[in-house]
């Protein structure tokens, strides 16, 4: 009885059959085409890299894994999906289901978190007041951020800020948990970094929203 | 002895019901509630970037959705219409974690839908009741989990290169304290703020280890795709990055749910560990009797 559905081994028993007229082909198109790609590199630099560079990257890799060999073998029986999935995500990016897993990929001294305020600077607990978190708000924030710089790439940080700001006192305040005693919300950015050992932090009020009006 | 572990754990019956128990159990509650949570859709992105999304906000709609999802997790459990089910729970799942992180909100699940993905692909490749597809089932998201820690690997490579643990072993502490400064505003808890605080001169005073330990989740992480290879490695490779998830959460007060439950039901199966371990017990007390 047959363990699969379809005989997924016919092209590379094909690729098999025909090793040896395929290698020496691969070979001798790949060693001409790797001179004229480092003659460019070394006149253009990086530049040289175009899209037929890593087609013809990919077209090796692909070679290399089709090898009828048992080390390949075994690599395409444990590996494919995987490595189908490695490839997929770093073509697509950041577009669920595929993603780049880009958390805390560089590190640096500073951190930055939203904190909403009364008129006179006290703190508010979001929790349990409004339909949302801390670090939910601050995921808005970057979301913003990025859809602002896209559109338009020209405005100061100031403007930039006071428009995300407008969005998010504006989504707090339409949750359906909202209730605040106060009349005037603030939203600051609170910005911490290491400096002799001691975390410091440097707040700026980014959007402040009188609720009476 | 570890051979016949793996085997139990990872290809028995009972070790996949338990695989599956547990995958469901924190699938549907996560996953349930960044569909029942979303309500507007500002930055769309994934299925959402593709199609309007806005169609499944009503209530109603995420009622029906809701109740899919508890329905395809009981099919799934009873193994019916695999094949059927797995593509429904696939589907389901991007569609909750599209609206979720179309919202503007990143909570990194991507694998609470690859690790359908994978079972499905292995059903509609294998024949039912083969050996193969007892194997595969398995194998295909264990396969897709140690891609993603690979690709974390890639992006921290592309980032910051070989300098990441160096950097982290000065800045991490920053990075750290964000997690409880976000539990602060959230309760205003004074408690939370100091815990933070602690922290954060815990790792300043000791960047070496903080550096060691950095170097050494990179190495987990840039290696990870051996786990594919062997189930013993698979199960050394759980137990690895469990520790580097426990450092994350005590560090840095985070838990990436999506991925940290994919890998733990599927790498180490520890509902599977207790039922073995008791079936022992109880194999063991029987004899001295």
């Amino acid at each position: 009885m047959p363990s699969t559905y379809f005989d997924r081994h016919s092209l590379l028993q094909w690729y098999a059959r025909h090793l040896k007229p395929i290698a020496v082909t691969i070979t001798l198109v790949l060693v001409a085409y790797a001179a004229w790609e480092t003659y460019w590199y070394l006149r253009v630099g990086s530049a040289a890299i175009k899209w037929h560079t890593y087609a013809a990257a990919l077209g090796y890799v692909l070679f290399i894994v089709a090898l009828p060999v048992p080390a390949m073998h075994f690599l395409r029986k444990h590996l494919w999906l995987g490595v189908l999935y490695i490839v997929l995500s770093l073509a697509i990016g950041e577009q669920h289901p595929f993603t780049l897993v880009p958390m805390y990929t560089s590190f640096i001294n500073e951190a930055r978190v939203l904190s909403l305020t009364t008129a006179n600077g006290q703190p508010i607990a979001l929790k349990g007041k409004f339909n949302g978190h801390s670090g939910g708000l601050m995921h808005r924030y970057f979301a913003k951020l990025n859809a602002i710089q896209a559109s338009n790439p020209n405005l100061t940080e100031k403007e930039q800020n006071m428009i995300i700001g407008s969005f998010l006192i504006d989504e707090i305040t339409n949750s359906s948990l909202a209730s605040c005693s106060s009349d005037t919300l603030q939203l600051y950015l609170l910005t911490y970094h290491l400096h002799d050992h001691q975390l410091k932090c440097s707040p700026t009020l980014i959007y402040a929203k009188d609720l009476n009006r | 002895m570890l051979k016949t572990l793996t085997d139990n754990l990872f290809l028995s019956k009972q070790g996949w019901l338990c695989i599956k128990l547990g995958l469901v159990l924190h699938w549907l509650p996560d996953v349930g509630l960044m569909l029942w949570q979303a309500d507007a859709i500002p930055f769309p992105t994934g299925l959402c970037a593709l199609v309007p999304c806005t169609i499944f906000l009503p209530t109603a709609v995420k009622a029906m959705l809701l109740v899919l999802m508890v329905a395809g997790s009981i099919f799934y459990l009873l193994e019916k219409r695999m094949s059927a089910t797995l593509a429904l729970l696939a589907v389901l799942s991007i569609i909750s974690i599209s609206l979720h992180e179309s919202g503007g909100m990143f909570l990194r699940a991507s694998l609470y839908s690859m690790v359908w993905v994978g079972q499905l692909l292995a059903y509609l490749i294998y024949m039912p009741n083969s050996a193969e597809l007892v194997r595969f089932r398995y194998q295909f998201p264990v396969q897709l989990i140690a891609a993603t820690y690979t690709l974390a690997a890639i992006s921290k490579y592309c980032a910051s290169g070989l300098h990441w643990p160096a950097d982290g072993a000065s800045y991490m502490a920053v990075q750290s304290f964000k997690g409880f400064a976000y539990a602060y505003y959230d309760a205003l808890d004074p408690k939370t703020m100091q815990k933070g605080l602690e922290v954060v001169a815990f790792m300043v005073d000791h960047s070496a280890m903080i550096y060691a330990l950095l170097a050494g989740a990179l190495l987990v992480e840039s290696t990870v795709l051996l786990a594919t290879l062997d189930r013993r490695i698979t199960l050394l490779y759980g137990v690895l990055l469990f520790l580097m998830h426990m450092g994350i959460y005590f560090l840095m007060d985070i838990i990436i749910a999506g991925t940290y439950y994919s890998m733990l039901m599927f790498f180490v199966n520890p509902l599977g560990m207790v039922y073995f371990g008791f079936m022992a017990l109880k194999k063991s007390l029987g004899r001295k009797k």
